[in-house]
């Protein structure tokens, strides 16, 4: 116990909840901003420049407010995902995610767990150490070794950088979220020969699943979205039911699910197309169009998974929505599609984001029946251009939002002559149009186990962009496994 | 700075490579955790307001505390029965059942983290947390799950995804151990797996080689699409992107893209505005308040709907109903009711065209009302010993009568008069049209509720209650006799006097007196000449004098001739010695020549007044003066 007589404890000084907290909130949010506006600022700009003074005065204000009230330092740190500012997770929101990712990214970037503002801050260090800080890392060296060296030098003693407890490497990371996802479709799999069987679903692997699945959306959500890009892989309802799971359950973070709501959506959207099981395989399969009485068949599929939940969720404890899901996924916002309720008259949530992701990952893989495929981006300007009837416009324009201009596993040209797949989406909404990209050919065309490179990255002599994308191909034209590429990461 | 001497209290590196650790920090840590593992146990016993439990919190928080004081945080690892620290056994419990290690590395915990910044309300969370998953049963009780849910800012876990890796792919082939149960190999973590699941089913390996042999070339038409247009330059700064609506017509993109024409993703706004923002939110929020009962109910309703195959439709049905057996014995009535009512509403929809179907769901809505649902209502009822009233009696009125004997029970016990009033109402309404139904459910071990009854059924329209009123001819509970007779004898009907006659048949005398005096004179001859019978017979000589008088007195009230000549017959029957009997007789003759009270009775007494017998002359007597006409008698 401290031994001043009205000292709180640190545990004192943090919100206690309700409206504490939400002043917190939004106290932390507001700082995070300055604190990305400026590192973003302090790259492009001299610490002279009007609008880094501003930025740079901005943020010290708060800085300093937040020193006085809490009495310790001010860490902004991250932790298993999640950003915390003096240990209280800071909420993200749709409009707000990309900065705690462009924030979380530059952490990582430089081996960081935290960068703690200590009491006596001063204006003069604060506006030193931003440059230093948003100064892009060296190659050589370890990223937070070289940054506390610059911060020694600069004579910045409060302002502290906490080098991140010992990380696992990316292609560990990759390889574990590769796991986790064939897991799933063995896992969804043996679930469907069960259901055949007529012995349960065992939900509690399941929701166990959904959780990692989650985990590494958050860890490694780019190499998660890459791995989307597997199509049949097994049988095609299998690898789809699992893309959609994750597109799902990512899009369901975005749009701001609770954890509980989240793994329930997963396990809805794994499950969205258990009844195909009662569809014959050469009408799944068929290469033509289906006839009428092909077409009512493959209909009912919605309502037979539903119904084949109705009789597993008494004993089962499957979260009601599954069968929601499973029912409406085809249902269109304006109640068209099929099937028909007699009664209902909504939709659920949940089915209108399935919807989305389930359209688009269908539209966005080879079938026997289908003379086109559409390429990610071509799947995203057809889905928008339907949006008004189709899909619930919210939930399209925050997919869309998260999927990118150039969605991740995008195959594309670049201005150099060579190709690239789309390996990671720009956290700067203003530079959407230049992610990172890995070089798949040169520029006459020959493959190549290229390096992965920033689209955004200037040439430090021009000061011109190095590389600009001029649009997207089409890997089945190509004859290119766009996955190939990501799980040649995991290995 | 020079390298530190050995401090004595800081362990040295040994050849095994332990971390090196101060032993002050390792006394901290084993003592956190023993403290945690006692403050879980206390917890188990004792509800977390307990003082108990309250102080082992306040304790350890305390711990927390001052060990935050030098340290950023506490990593636990997890091993079967030992929580370790630094490497070294820092808490072992070896006692499975109970242990506080293997409750986490059972579901995989391999690493658990403690942070500073941890206070007491989220510990205290944490440990009722692990209280809850503790006692909950099979594989609900996954501590990891629950972990993952809650979500705690200052408290981490380690799991590897090995762990639910090897479970699925155990349950895969059938493996005991994938179905969660304890006692894994200690400290070999999940037990081998058969040799043909390998790791090799998790990954698909990608021929590195190919990817970097031979060549792509564009097709002519990607080339003409993609060709470089002049002048289509890098148009704008980083910060500065041009927005879609500042573009002339089909620009380039922003960032120089070389000139395309803006796909509709790029030129959408990827911003939701503020009213987008407010809409989503009302969706998530609308969605976290859905009634998921209603909403499986509405939703098996259409799959009832839409399946044809009648077999399938009737395994959909047994489910609603296990559903609606499941939502009673939790005290869901508003579930249970909306069940029944969607089912009736389905019902008539498919009856024109659907008789099979309609068939099915009519038996459905039988299975639904039946003994099963009112097993649950009384299983949840004994257990819980409180319900939500107002649903529960609007799911008994969906049930109709076949509810009536459960309501009556929970009447009876319950004291509570705004509950009484309800389950009243209840009875009132259904029992309406068919009052026997109202009536059966009175009986002696519901004394309050037959009173209820009673009143029920005089106050039905039309009286078509009181014949039911009959039922309490066999009650043994003389008050509940006493009611209705009291209630009966103000109805002066041939009905009532049915009943009331056959309360003079009753065992108990009180009741025999206060229904002869409440039975109406009349002047049915059979009830007359029933009476008279009784009393001639010789057995009406033991009744007492009061029963004697109450049912002479009732004979007198008919004043009928039989009745006339039997009383003035008895007031002159003398013996030759005395007999109490007689004269009680006697007297209650007198008694109903009073009631009679017309001439012939006057001229009846004025003749025993002169009889023998001085307590028969002087009964007579006071019949006399209290009959005489005028301001003194009656009239």
């Amino acid at each position: 116990m401290s031994e001043e007589p009205n000292a709180r404890t640190s545990a004192e000084r943090r919100p206690s909840g309700g409206a504490d907290n939400k002043a917190f909130q939004k106290a932390g949010l507001a700082l995070l901003i300055r604190f990305h506006v400026l590192e973003k600022l302090a790259k492009i700009h001299d610490p002279k420049n009007d609008a880094f003074q501003e930025q740079g005065r901005a943020l010290f204000e708060s800085l300093d407010r937040l020193l006085a009230e809490a009495e310790e330092p001010a860490s902004l740190r991250i932790r298993h995902g999640a950003l915390l500012l003096n240990g209280v997770r800071l909420k993200s929101s749709l409009g707000t995610y990309p900065i705690f990712r462009s924030v979380m990214e530059e952490l990582r970037r430089r081996e960081l767990d935290a960068v703690t503002f200590k009491p006596g801050l001063t204006h003069d260090e604060l506006f030193r150490f931003m440059p230093i800080f948003a100064r892009r890392e060296r190659k050589e060296g370890s990223p937070h070794a070289r940054l506390q060296a610059e911060i020694d030098a600069a004579n910045i003693l409060h302002v502290g950088v906490e080098k991140a407890s010992a990380l696992e490497s990316p292609s560990n990371l990759n390889r574990s979220a590769a796991r986790i996802f064939f897991l799933s479709i063995v896992h969804l799999k043996e679930s469907f020969r069960r259901n055949q069987e007529s012995q349960g679903i065992n939900v509690h692997s399941t929701r166990r699943l959904m959780q990692s699945i989650y985990n590494h959306i958050v860890d490694n959500e780019s190499f998660v979205f890459g791995l989307t890009n597997l199509k049949n892989h097994d049988e095609y309802t299998l690898n789809h039911s699992v893309n959609v799971c994750i597109l799902a359950t990512a899009l369901g973070r975005r749009l701001g699910l609770n954890r509980g709501e989240l793994v329930d959506l997963g396990i809805a959207a794994f499950f969205h197309d258990l009844g195909k099981l009662e569809t014959p395989l050469e009408i799944l399969n068929k290469p033509d169009k289906l006839d009428d009485g092909e077409r009512e068949i493959m209909e009912q599929h919605p309502f037979k998974g539903a119904e084949k939940l109705v009789l597993l969720q008494g004993s089962r404890r499957l979260p009601l929505r599954a069968i929601h899901v499973a029912m409406e996924h085809h249902i269109k916002e304006d109640l068209s599609g099929y099937p028909r309720y007699f009664d209902k008259a909504d939709v659920n949530l949940f089915s209108k984001i399935v919807k989305v992701v389930d359209f688009f990952d269908a539209i966005t893989t080879k079938r026997v029946y289908r003379a086109k495929v559409f390429t990610r981006s071509e799947a995203l300007s057809l889905m928008l251009e339907q949006s008004a009837s189709e899909f619930n416009p919210i939930i399209l324009k925050a997919f869309v939002n998260l999927m990118g201009d150039f969605p991740i596993g995008s195959l594309v040209a670049l201005d150099t002559g060579e190709m690239a797949v789309v390996f990671d989406l720009n956290p700067d909404p203003k530079l959407a149009l230049r992610p990172t990209v890995k070089l798949i050919t040169d520029a006459s065309g020959n493959k190549i186990d290229g390096d992965v490179v920033d689209l955004a990255e200037r040439d430090p002599a021009t000061g011109r962009f190095a590389r600009t994308i001029l649009g997207a191909l089409n890997p089945a034209e190509y004859g290119v496994e766009v996955s190939d590429y990501f799980l040649a990461q995991a290995q | 700075m020079g390298h530190p001497r050995p401090d004595p209290a800081v362990e040295t590196q040994d050849p095994d490579g332990l971390v090196l650790v101060d032993k002050e920090v390792v006394r901290r840590v084993e003592d956190i955790l023993a403290c945690m593992a006692n403050a879980v146990s206390a917890m188990k016993l004792f509800p977390s307001d307990h003082a108990t439990v309250r102080n082992f919190v306040d304790v350890l928080a305390e711990k927390f505390e001052e060990f935050f004081k030098t340290q950023d945080r506490l990593e636990v690892g997890v091993d079967e029965h030992t929580f370790t620290y630094a490497g070294r056994a820092a808490y072992t419990d070896e006692t499975t059942i109970k242990s506080l290690p293997f409750f986490f590395f059972k579901d995989g915990t391999r690493v658990l983290y403690f942070y500073r910044g941890l206070d007491r309300r989220e510990l205290l969370e944490f440990l009722e947390l692990v209280k809850a998953v503790a006692q909950k049963p099979g594989g609900d009780n996954d501590i990891v799950a629950a972990l993952w849910e809650s979500d705690f800012s200052n408290i981490q876990y380690y799991a590897p995804d090995e762990f639910i890796e090897n479970r699925i792919l155990a349950e895969k082939r059938g493996h005991p151990a994938g179905q969660g149960l304890p006692g894994l190999p200690s400290g070999q973590g999940p037990p081998e797996l058969p040799s043909d699941l390998g790791y090799e089913t998790l990954e698909v390996k990608v021929d590195l080689d190919k990817l970097s042999q031979g060549r792509i070339e564009l097709t002519p038409e990607d080339r003409e699409r993609l060709r470089w247009r002049p002048g289509a330059e890098e148009s704008a700064p980083v910060e500065t992107p041009v927005k879609a609506e500042d573009r002339p017509g089909p620009a380039p993109s922003p960032e120089g893209s070389g000139g395309l024409a803006p796909s509709p993703v790029a030129t959408a706004d990827p911003n939701l505005s503020e009213a987008e923002v407010r809409q989503l939110d009302e969706m998530i929020h609308a969605n976290r308040i859905l009634w998921p009962e209603e909403e499986f109910v509405k939703i098996a309703a259409e799959v009832v709907w839409l399946e044809n195959d009648l077999t399938i439709c009737a395994a959909s049905l047994d489910a609603l109903l296990d559903f609606e057996l499941e939502q009673l014995r939790q005290g869901q009535f508003p579930a249970a009711s909306m069940i029944i009512g969607k089912m009736r509403d389905l019902k008539s929809r498919v009856e024109p065209n659907s008789p099979g179907k309609a068939a099915l769901l009519e038996s459905c809505l039988e299975r639904l009302a039946g003994p099963k649902p009112l097993e649950a209502v009384a299983a949840h009822l004994a257990e819980k010993g409180a319900a939500d009233w107002p649903a529960l009696l609007d799911f008994f009125s969906l049930l109709g009568p076949a509810a009536l004997p459960l309501s009556a029970g929970f009447f009876e016990g319950r004291k509570d008069p705004e509950v009484r009033a309800l389950i009243l109402s209840f009875i009132e309404r259904t029992g309406a049209d068919d009052p026997g139904l109202i009536a059966a459910l009175a009986n002696d071990s519901r004394p309050a509720l037959s009173r209820e009854v009673i009143r029920i059924l005089m106050n039905l329209p039309g009286q078509k209650g009181t014949a039911h009123l009959a039922a309490f001819l066999r009650f043994k509970d003389p008050g509940l006799k006493l009611e209705v007779i009291h209630a009966l004898g103000g109805l002066r009907d041939d009905m009532s006097n049915k009943i009331l006659m056959g309360f003079l048949n009753d065992p108990d005398e009180e009741i025999r007196i206060q229904a002869a005096m409440k039975l109406d004179p009349t002047e049915e001859r059979s009830r007359i000449a029933h009476v008279l019978r009784e009393a001639s017979d010789p057995a009406f000589l033991r009744k007492s004098l009061k029963e004697k008088r109450a049912i002479l007195s009732f004979l007198g009230r008919t004043r009928s001739a039989e009745a006339l000549a039997f009383l003035t017959s008895a007031l002159a029957r003398t013996t030759l010695f005395p007999s109490a009997r007689n004269t009680e007789m006697r007297l209650a003759a007198v008694a109903g020549l009073e009631s009679m009270g017309t001439p012939e009775a006057r001229e009846a007494l004025e003749a025993g007044a002169k009889r023998r017998g001085r307590q028969v002359r002087e009964a007579c007597g006071e019949a006399l003066a209290r009959t005489a006409p005028g301001p003194a008698g009656k009239a």
